[in-house]
């Protein structure tokens, strides 16, 4: 895997136990690493799942995203960090990515791995609906893939996954 | 006390119904009789019905004297002859059959106290006493002596009869005739009489006749003598036969030499001072030396073909020796007899094995105990048949199978065919004797000796040879053969849930469908011979095999036009084809009792087809069945009579498929037509008397009667075309050559061609599955030859129909006939149901003249599912869609012909696309299944989608078979997705069908995998941005997303008059998990991954209301066209971009931003320097954010080196090269995911790595 700035700018595709089991490193913004895996940290992720929890509320939505592996808790903000300008489409474009977070659907979500309470979540940059299962499967052999070849997966706990 | 009744047995021959009485349960009281009058008011329940014994509702009596039938008894049958004794009283005389039978019995009054009585249908005042209990009339009418037999009114006369026998009798042959010729006087006559065998001692008290009483060990029975009585004391023979395994005295015998043929015998020979007497004090047992020969007692369970054949115990087949063997009147279903002396073999048939016995000459029978439910007495006619005496020359197994044969063949064909063309007369051969003849293996076949012969040869007796009859096989009824097949069926499923097979489902849409199963048995698993007329069924259109009991769908690739409906087709070598879907449930809840038993089908059991999932049918070719026989009282209706009007020419465009009018009564006929269209040619032949073809009127005379503007054409010249035709009816091979005169136009002439509808009646169906689209046909006009007028047939729109000998088909077939696929067959796995026509026609070598003939042919186009995948690929999408019609909405597209083999098909009622156009359509079944067909050829797959009832699949529609649509809608759902969709017009036509393998254990089914993957071996294994700096330089392909915007340089440009845009440089940072990367393209590829070919209705939707009015401000601003044909193109981005460069020429959108996770900083630069509004802004911004919020895609690039990126560094901010450290790549090709292939692709990786 990339190291530095690429890194941490990176989406690391995992499944959802290995977004719930990173070490977390008290940085200031905290830090993550994958157990049992190259050193690196990472910032933000990539993760594929079935959305089995839904709360919207006027200023964000949050959802619990199931891959079979876990539940990964994400949260949707639908108001940008600085007040947008006339020409930023950004708050409609949220909006409306926020319309496709439904209980049962399938969504690809990236973002960045944040620690809200003490939990860990994923603070969503943006969902896309997947519409072929088929896409799980192919997500979880790419995790494997990408912990394997890039992410350096220590030989014992690829055999064990 | 009660009293007794007693009435006599011309009450019991009055009431003429089967009765039965009893005394008393204690034979040892004897109340006092009293003279009753039996009628129907003294039965137990006289309402019951006639076939069942009635109980006498007293304790009745009957008193009666035994004795042997008279010889001048008129009613005495064969039976009576050698079984029965009489029992008489004043009024009457009928046979009697006793079961504890004592000899002194004869000429004693009796008192019958428990017995059954049965009328003999056969003549009137005939019947049958079956005497279960008895005594003598009184103590003082028990004979006090042993048993003896004489003629009393013969002992003084002054025949000379001084020999002697005392022996063990062995066995006593049936009574028979024998012409015999008096040696000394010269006198010719008949003989009747039995021989009987006794073993006899040898000792010297035995030669002077004063055997030892008393010590019988003594006595060693090993001699055999033959002992013949002739008339008048052959009437003994039902006590004699009793009196087997007894050691009796005879006095009173005659030696005698008796010559038959070259053969001499020495015999003793009865007179009519012959006397018999029992030698009580001396016992013996037989000799058990007799390998062959046994003894078997057992309960009837079924007697067939008059008592021919009986069941024992539901195991062994007993088979009675001679056809004029008349069995007991008691013989019936449900008595237990006891057989002596017989043949047995365990006969292996090609379909069974069983245990048969076979009485001979020398074979004892007699019943221990009666039956009480059975009430048929059998009878039989004493006329020997022709087949009667073949089966007599047969060896027992063959024996048994003709006899089951002739079951089957009256079972089979008793409606078609009459009793004597299938069994024959006295003296001609019926169907069964002329079939079996040339069936049977010559070595089945014994010498038939009279019965004296047979009896005194018995030692060479070769009866029971023959055991291994493997080639003997079941002509089987086809209701028992479909019970067979679905008996098979079910083991089948069962062995698969039992070996936990894996089941094959399949996915469609993320949705699994129970897998597919198809077996294949050639006809040497089955044993049997299919036979039967071949008619089309008029419910279902399809080709059956026809019989009495039932029918079976049949495939026939090598189907001429000139099968005959009413010939009886002998088929023995076949495949049966089963295949469905799995069954759910309990199967043990279908019994269906071992349909192709001699038991189900002696008894004619019957089946019905019960498993509806189960599609089964069988193939054959007709070359390798044999024609039987057509019978002789059905209408002559030959497809093939002679026919010398004239004739078209056609050739088979399309058939149109059955459709399913009343899909609640699959009783009822579902169709009253069918249809099928056709081009004919414009000119008439006839036959000659001789056999040779005539052209009438020629090809040019015929365009000049159709008006047509052809002038041109023939100023050009028109050239000729020699064409060698042939019929294949009439065995004419060689015919006149005609001309055609065609033009070099392909076009001009193919629309000179006139469409005709054939149309074909129920009766007529069979014509329609003769035809092959593509396939050239005689179509016999109705019209004689006129030269000055267009024939009606010709007229275009115009319809025919056709009638049984309309439609002859040709031997015409060109060389390049490359549409049908043409079936390997040669696999063991694959089953052709459909001969190409190349194939299927026979003659003509037309190579050298067909290119006229092609030409006149319009070009049937049948395209691989590749080459349909492309068409789709490149047919413009807008020509597509739908038409609002009213409230319905009717699909529009091209009908196009795919052939491919179908991977898979299911149930899928949710495409909303197909039940639209299903319904705007007016598909006429309502209950027909939504379908999605799965079809694919070597590497690519197409989904056909539609409506199409199961009922109204073509044979063999399943999994693995190789299909050809002819006419399926392409079209365009309103995703603007190219789809396939079955319309009521398309037809399938089924050309081979494969094995469906199932049974996949981990090993197989590792391999399967590995296969596939291997077959996806082409495809470059995934590459990672992070690997990047490692690499050589060569191509790669990443699964990537777009993380945000490096640069964009639009240009405007003109598109003929339309304005236009063009991307010089698009940059990308694009991220696959491992790393970041800078990807560069340009034009369409960048115009993919900028989705600007996208409906942005989102974006321009009321839910945006600062950018709902955005075309009306950029319309208001002049930077849009008001046309109402930008209807779709105007919804797009690129639509909006097109006017923002009119406006500014060149636009540069640069990310200054540091972070990539907002957008807030890019900036725009305008090539006319003009300011950009906030609208235009804020579609680019968002055009570029949509684009980050794409999906995953495959990018295929190449690595590009500093010198190469150095051109892009003018575009390149700043802050860009500080996000930088990246690898930048040149995207080539951009493309989906697929996640299947991708997954084995990953698979394969891994596997690898």
């Amino acid at each position: 895997m990339a190291t530095g700035w690429s890194s941490r700018m990176t989406h690391a595709k995992l499944l959802a136990a290995e977004v719930l089991s990173v070490t977390v490193y008290p940085t200031s913004p905290p830090s993550f690493s994958i157990p049992r895996r190259s050193p690196s940290s990472i910032s933000r992720a990539e993760i594929l799942g079935i959305v089995v929890s839904l709360e919207s509320k006027p200023k964000f939505v949050k959802f619990l995203l199931d891959d079979g592996t876990g539940c990964v808790p994400c949260i949707l903000w639908l108001h940008p960090l600085l007040p947008p300008s006339d020409n930023d489409p950004t708050p409609e474009l949220l909006r409306l990515q926020a319309r496709t977070v439904r209980l049962g659907e399938e969504l690809r979500v990236r973002g960045r791995i944040t620690l809200y309470r003490a939990q860990l979540q994923i603070t969503v940059a943006d969902v896309f609906v997947e519409k072929d299962p088929n896409m799980e499967t192919f997500h979880r052999l790419d995790c494997l893939r990408l912990a394997k070849r890039s992410y350096h997966l220590h030989k014992d706990a690829f055999t064990s996954t | 006390m009660e009293t007794l009744g007693s009435f006599s047995l011309s009450d019991l021959l009055r009431l003429s119904r089967p009765v039965t009485g009893t005394a008393s349960l204690n034979p040892a009281s004897s109340p006092p009789l009293k003279r009753i009058k039996l009628d129907q008011n003294l039965l137990l329940n006289p309402s019951l019905s006639r076939k069942s014994f009635t109980p006498i509702s007293l304790p009745v009596l009957l008193v009666g004297t035994v004795n042997f039938f008279s010889e001048a008894s008129s009613h005495r049958t064969g039976s009576c002859l050698n079984h029965c004794l009489s029992f008489s009283d004043s009024s009457a005389t009928i046979c009697c059959y006793i079961v504890d039978f004592d000899p002194r019995v004869i000429g004693q009054e009796i008192h019958v106290m428990a017995w059954n009585y049965l009328p003999i249908k056969q003549g009137e005042g005939q019947g049958v006493l079956e005497i279960i209990q008895w005594r003598f009339s009184s103590p003082d009418t028990a004979p006090l002596r042993g048993f003896s037999l004489s003629l009393e009114s013969a002992q003084d006369s002054g025949v000379k009869a001084s020999s002697f026998a005392f022996g063990l009798v062995k066995s006593v042959s049936l009574t028979f005739t024998l012409p015999i010729e008096n040696g000394k006087t010269g006198e010719m006559g008949d003989s009747v009489g039995f021989l009987a065998e006794l073993l006899t001692c040898m000792c010297d008290k035995c030669a002077k006749m004063r055997p030892s009483n008393e010590k019988s060990g003594l006595h060693r029975f090993t001699e055999s003598k033959v002992v013949y009585f002739i008339r008048p004391t052959h009437k003994w023979r039902p006590v004699v036969a009793k009196l087997v395994g007894k050691v009796m005295y005879l006095w009173g015998l005659k030696k005698r030499l008796v010559v038959v043929g070259k053969e001499s015998y020495v015999m003793l020979v009865s007179t009519i001072k012959t006397k018999v007497s029992l030698c009580d004090s001396v016992v013996s047992d037989l000799p058990t030396d007799h390998s062959k020969r046994g003894a078997y007692r057992g309960i009837v369970t079924g007697i067939y073909l008059h008592g021919a054949v009986i069941e024992l115990d539901k195991k062994v087949w007993l088979l009675i020796h001679d056809t004029l063997l008349v069995p007991h009147h008691s013989l019936r279903i449900g008595a237990t007899v006891s057989v002596r002396d017989f043949h047995f073999v365990h006969a292996n048939f090609a379909w069974t094995k069983v245990i048969i016995v076979g009485t001979c000459v020398m074979t004892s029978f007699c019943i221990d105990s009666f039956a009480v439910s059975d009430t048929k007495v059998l009878v039989k006619t004493e006329e020997k048949s022709a087949l009667g005496t073949f089966v007599e020359s047969l060896n027992l197994s063959a024996k048994f199978w003709i006899l089951l044969s002739v079951s089957c063949f009256k079972y089979k064909f008793r409606a078609v065919l009459s009793d004597k063309e299938l069994l024959g007369s006295i003296n001609s051969a019926g169907l069964v004797q002329t079939y079996s003849s040339r069936s049977l293996p010559p070595d089945v076949f014994r010498p038939h000796n009279s019965m004296f012969m047979a009896y005194c040869n018995h030692d060479q007796c070769t009866y029971s040879s023959g055991h291994d009859q493997s080639k003997c096989k079941l002509i089987v009824p086809l209701s028992n053969f479909v019970g067979r097949c679905e008996e098979l069926w079910i083991s089948i499923q069962s062995e698969m849930s039992e070996s936990d097979e894996v089941h094959c489902n399949n996915t469609c849409d993320g949705i699994s469908y129970p897998g597919y199963r198809r077996r294949i048995i050639p006809s040497d698993d089955f044993g049997c011979i299919l036979m039967g007329n071949i008619q089309a069924c008029s419910s279902s259109g399809r080709l059956q095999l026809v019989d009495a009991t039932g029918n079976i769908d049949v495939v026939i690739p090598d189907l001429p036009s000139d099968l005959s409906v009413q010939t009886i087709y002998e088929v023995k070598d076949y495949k049966v084809v089963l295949e469905g879907f799995g069954i759910e449930g309990d199967n043990s809840m279908y019994e269906f009792g071992e349909p192709l038993s001699c038991h189900a089908i002696f008894k004619r059991q019957t089946y019905r087809k019960r498993i509806h999932g189960l599609m089964l049918y069988v193939q054959f070719y007709l070359k390798d069945s044999v024609c039987l026989a057509s019978p002789s009282r059905a209408p002559s209706n030959l497809p093939h009579s002679e026919n010398h009007g004239p004739n078209h020419l056609l050739v088979i465009s399309h058939k149109f498929p059955l459709t399913n009018k009343f899909p609640f009564n699959s009783a009822m006929s579902i169709c009253s037509s069918l249809f099928a269209e056709a081009l004919i040619f414009p000119c008439k032949f006839k036959r000659s008397e001789n056999g040779e073809l005539i052209q009438l009127g020629k090809f040019q005379d015929a365009l000049d009667f159709s008006k047509r503007d052809h002038k041109k054409a023939s100023e050009k010249g028109p050239w000729l075309a020699p064409c060698s035709l042939a019929s294949r009816n009439g065995g004419v091979s060689a015919t006149t050559l005609c001309q055609f005169n065609v033009d070099s136009s392909n076009y001009m002439v193919s629309k000179s061609l006139a469409r005709i509808l054939l149309e074909f009646k129920c009766e007529n169906f069979f014509s329609y599955q003769m035809l092959r689209i593509g396939g050239y046909y005689f179509l016999n006009c109705s019209e004689g030859f006129n030269p000055t007028r267009v024939c009606k047939c010709w007229e275009k729109g115009g319809s025919f129909v056709v009638t049984g000998n309309t439609l002859q088909s040709l031997s015409l077939s060109f060389s390049d006939d490359v549409n049908q696929k043409e079936p390997s067959g040669t696999s063991s796995d694959e089953l052709v149901l459909l001969k190409s026509l190349s194939e299927l026609h026979e003659i003509v070598d037309l190579k050298s003249v067909s290119q006229g003939i092609t030409k006149l042919l319009p070009p049937s186009q049948v395209l691989s599912v590749s080459s349909c995948l492309q068409h789709m690929f490149h047919q413009n999408r807008n020509l597509y869609g739908s038409t609002d019609l009213g409230e319905q909405r009717l699909a529009q597209g091209d009908l196009i012909s795919v052939c491919g083999d179908v991977e898979y098909f299911h149930d899928n009622d949710c495409d909303s696309v197909s039940l639209t156009a299903s319904k705007c359509l007016k598909i006429p079944n309502p209950r027909g299944n939504n379908i999605c067909i799965h079809l694919a050829d070597d590497n690519q797959m197409v989904v056909i989608r539609g409506n199409l009832s199961r009922k109204l699949f073509p044979i063999g529609f399943g999994v693995g078979a190789s299909a050809t649509f002819h006419r399926l809608l392409l079209t365009c759902s309103s995703n603007r997705k190219e789809k396939l969709l079955l319309t009521p017009v398309t037809y399938i036509e089924i050309t081979s069908v494969r094995k469906v393998k199932t049974n996949r254990g981990p090993n197989q089914q590792m391999f399967k995998v590995d296969s596939l993957i291997e077959s996806l071996c082409h495809l470059p294994p995934l590459g990672l941005f992070s690997d990047l700096h490692n690499k050589d330089s060569k191509v790669t392909r990443f699964c990537c997303r777009i993380l945000t915007l490096n640069v964009l340089v639009l240009e405007s440009c003109m598109i003929g008059s339309s304005p236009a845009y063009k991307i010089p440089l698009a940059g990308f940072v694009l991220d696959d998990g491992s790393a970041l990367c800078n990807c560069w393209t340009d034009n369409d590829l960048a115009s993919t991954l900028l989705s600007l070919r996208d409906i942005c209705s989102s974006f321009f939707s009321s839910d945006f209301s600062s950018l709902e009015r955005a075309p009306k401000r950029l319309l208001a601003s002049g930077l849009c066209h008001c046309s109402d044909d930008y209807s779709n193109y105007k919804n797009t981005v690129g639509y909006y971009l097109d006017h923002i460069l009119k406006k500014h020429h060149k636009v540069i959108v640069k990310n200054h931003g540091v972070s990539l996770d907002i957008c807030q900083d890019l900036l725009f630069h305008s090539g006319s320097g003009k300011v950009f509004s906030i609208l235009e802004e804020r579609l680019l911004n968002y055009i570029i954010l949509s684009s980050c919020h794409g999906p995953t895609f495959i990018a295929t690039g190449l690595v590009m080196d500093a010198s190469a990126t150095k051109q892009f560094d003018a575009y390149i901010s700043e802050s860009a090269v500080l996000r930088g450290c990246m690898q930048n790549i040149w995207i080539r090709e951009v493309a989906c995911v697929d996640p299947l292939k991708d997954a084995f692709n990953l698979i394969l990786d891994l596997k690898n790595g």
